[in-house]
């Protein structure tokens, strides 16, 4: 049966594997027909910035696919500020919206995943 | 799934652990339509003893919530609530010694194992390395008493194959996972209760 789940991602990419696992997990809960948010807070905000397309793997490129799936995508505006990412910087049709977008989510979900630390 | 709530109590019985035993009582008839077990032990039952009650009245909620005194209904409606045994899914994403991560996960697992959660260790990314065998120094050991205890042990075979490892590499009783995501999306979404990364 089709669940919610939330994915809160606080990492960016290159640093570590977690966007790309958050990712590959988002990818798939929606390819088995769960509702899927992602909200990219604290340094997430960055995989939307890898907007081109490039010639290796990037989680740009899966961040787009997850988007063309159907994962809802947002973005933490505070954090996209305090890191003078504008909208024009990011994958286009984010939303930049504040914490309490994410906390709505939150109490509409089955499940949370937090990839973090 | 069932409820065990242990009475302790004096011998012989005293004004407090009958008033105990009303309340028990109470919240009995406020949740017929849960599963609750009740037993009314003395103090010198290898129960007590298992528990570490050395003091009556005493209230013990599937073995892990422990109240001395006498709890009114609503505090032992809360501790019921709070002491239902889950399924608990880990997700380790760290090597074992690159961080906290991997002491954390294990020494969770098998905490939760030991009061009676049934609980799933799954290993990704870096964390596959925690199920290398040959690994000598606490962390190993405690593995290995999670797994004696019930854990499971799961391990992203992808992650395995870049690592450069292989089954034969790991600890034995790990399960292998070919399509791991496939796996661990029905794992967060359907078969756990709850789920953490580290």
């Amino acid at each position: 049966m089709a669940k919610t789940l939330t994915i809160l991602l606080n990492r960016g990419p290159y640093i570590s594997e977690y966007a790309d696992l958050a990712l590959r997990v988002a990818l798939k809960a929606r390819e088995k027909g769960h509702n899927v948010n992602m909200y990219l807070y604290v340094d997430g905000p960055w995989v939307a910035h890898v907007r081109q397309d490039k010639p290796y793997h990037n989680s740009g490129m899966l961040l787009r696919q997850a988007m063309e799936n159907g994962v809802n995508v947002k973005i933490c505006n505070r954090c996209a500020e305090a890191r003078d990412l504008v909208p024009g910087d990011a994958l286009e049709g984010i939303p930049m919206v504040g914490l309490f977008d994410f906390t709505e989510w939150l109490r509409k979900s089955d499940r949370v995943l937090t990839f973090t630390g | 799934m069932r409820t065990l709530i242990e009475v302790f109590r004096n011998t012989p019985v005293g004004r407090n652990c009958r008033t105990l035993s009303q309340n028990v009582a109470q919240v009995l008839q406020a949740n017929v339509e849960k599963d609750l077990e009740v037993r009314f032990l003395p103090l010198d039952s290898p129960e007590a003893e298992a528990r570490g009650v050395e003091i009556a009245p005493c209230l013990v909620v599937n073995g892990r919530n422990v109240v001395e005194g006498v709890p009114g209904p609503d505090e032992i409606a809360r501790l019921i609530e709070e002491a239902v045994l889950i399924t608990l899914g880990i997700i380790l994403t760290r090597g074992p010694f690159s961080s906290g991560g991997a002491e954390d996960a294990v020494e969770l697992a098998a905490a939760a194992r030991e009061s009676g959660d049934k609980v799933g260790l799954f290993l990704i990314s870096d964390g596959v390395w925690l199920a290398h065998k040959g690994q000598e120094g606490p962390l190993a050991g405690r593995l290995a008493a999670f797994q004696k205890a019930g854990g499971e042990v799961l391990v992203s075979g992808e992650h395995l194959v870049a690592a450069g490892l292989s089954q034969e590499s790991l600890v034995d009783d790990v399960t292998v996972l070919p399509e791991p995501y496939d796996e661990l999306v029905d794992l967060v979404m359907e078969r756990w209760d709850k789920a953490i990364i580290l």
